[in-house]
């Protein structure tokens, strides 16, 4: 009897977390399109570019598409965020970027997360942050392209926080999104090649 | 006992449906940024391919010749940075001492015609911000030239036998010090340009003066070593009596820009 009563215990622990490890299902597909990674690399080999610094516009597209599913849930929505990563498991400090390699004696700093700046922009300005540079301050830190459980704005409304499922094959100027990029490391960093990855994730709201 | 294998066999199924049913989707895509700072360091020079002084005139054995901004230094670097200069020769009469290409006169035994190299004096616009760590007595050469007949070696020229070697904490810099204590303004100068440079002084800009003062007899009384504790003149080096043997002599200056170091 007792061996019984430990098997339900059990099992009812189980149900319950799998219950909370998973959600309700709002939408078919999320996926950004191309989803391949992109590689930039930034050169600072003159003076003019160390004192204005380097903007590269439309670095990368992110071009979402979210479709409902079969029976439509009309509580599907999707957000858009970046995380910065800086291999930090291998010993990099949280606010630096990753060390490849160093020029000369490596006596300055290394440069901060914080050097690199980004904008996010479509016609649209379907971003609260649109076409504003914003930076990170170490790898913990989250920027938001589109929040996360924010209220359904169906695709075509052209407003703010458009977030309802759609495409950028029907709905460019809302579903597409451009990067730009601007580094200005300045003169106090220690020459060499440094290395950041910046990570989209588009979810499902849950 | 087969009816409880059932239901956990049930139960088992309710949650895989549950777990792979559910999950959230979610699609990502990466960038990654690599970012190459090379180092620049840039040392603009003007000034004139060969300084001549020519004494020919007792006036200026007295009284010396000075060759005011006679080069410009202007720096751009991306780095911390340490600028010195340094005197040379080809060594050809002796290491550390000026080239003679002619002697004029009889070969008296107390012309001697190994001139220190230290005998040139230099003047720098703008003292040197970098130097806090700096132990020597003297750490540049922002000192005005001494009057004639006043000994200072606050100007001498830095010298280490003719190499090209930097010098020490206690020897003079035009910017920036031996020494990496990482501290601004301790033993360097902050990366930077005088092309972003505002206000009448600069730490990036240097009008460099030249002064050789011989006296009478020509000994050369100001020359010494960087940190001005030897005397290097004719005198001191070679006996009561010896002065510098008239002819025609040679050498130069070395500017080096590096890496705080």
């Amino acid at each position: 009897m007792k061996g019984i009563f430990k098997t339900y215990l059990f099992l009812i622990v189980i149900i319950i977390s799998g219950i909370r490890m998973t959600a309700q299902v709002h939408c078919g597909l999320v996926s950004i399109v191309p989803n391949s990674s992109v590689n930039q690399i930034v050169v600072f080999d003159d003076f003019t570019k160390y004192n204005a610094g380097v903007t590269i516009n439309s670095v990368t597209r992110i071009r979402v598409t979210v479709e409902d599913k079969t029976v439509v849930d009309p509580l599907c929505s999707w957000n858009l965020r970046m995380f910065i990563e800086n291999n930090s498991g291998a010993g990099t400090p949280l606010d630096e970027w990753e060390e490849l390699t160093t020029y000369g004696n490596g006596n300055a700093d290394n440069p901060k997360i914080n050097a690199l700046q980004i904008r996010v922009r479509n016609s649209c300005s379907t971003s609260p942050s649109d076409n504003t540079f914003r930076s990170f301050n170490d790898t913990s830190d989250i920027l938001d392209i589109i929040e996360q459980m924010l209220p359904v704005t169906p695709a075509g409304s052209c407003t703010q926080n458009v977030n309802g499922p759609g495409s950028y094959l029907t709905n460019f100027d809302e579903f597409n999104f451009d990067i730009d990029i601007r580094i200005n490391p300045g003169f106090q960093y220690n020459p060499g090649i440094f290395n950041l990855n910046i990570r989209f994730r588009l979810e499902e709201n849950m | 006992m087969r009816k409880q294998s059932k239901l956990i066999l049930s139960l088992l199924m309710l949650v895989g449906v549950f777990g792979t049913v559910n999950a959230q989707l979610i699609d990502e895509k990466d960038v990654t940024v690599t970012l190459d700072l090379q180092p620049v360091l840039q040392l603009d020079m003007t000034t004139a391919n060969q300084l001549e002084f020519v004494f020919d005139d007792i006036n200026e054995y007295y009284a010396g010749i000075t060759n005011y901004a006679a080069t410009i230094l202007k720096v751009s670097s991306t780095v911390s940075w340490d600028l010195y200069a340094v005197g040379r020769s080809s060594g050809a009469t002796a290491a550390g001492f000026w080239d003679q290409q002619i002697d004029y006169g009889n070969n008296n035994p107390n012309a001697v015609d190994q001139l220190p190299l230290s005998l040139l004096e230099l003047r720098q616009s703008q003292a040197n911000n970098g130097d806090g760590a700096a132990t020597g007595a003297f750490t540049d050469y922002s000192a005005a030239f001494s009057a004639n007949g006043v000994v200072s070696r606050a100007n001498s020229l830095y010298v280490n036998g003719g190499a090209i070697t930097p010098p020490s904490t206690t020897d003079k810099y035009i910017a920036g010090h031996a020494g990496t204590s990482g501290t601004a303004g301790q033993d360097f100068i902050a990366g930077g340009s005088y092309l972003t440079q505002t206000g009448i002084t600069s730490d990036y800009y240097y009008a460099i003066d030249y002064r050789i003062l011989p006296g009478l007899p020509a000994v050369f009384p100001n020359a010494g070593s960087a940190d001005g504790t030897v005397a290097q003149d004719i005198v001191t080096d070679n006996g009561a009596g010896a002065y510098a043997e008239p002819g025609v002599y040679t050498m130069y200056v070395q500017y080096v820009l590096l890496e705080d170091q």
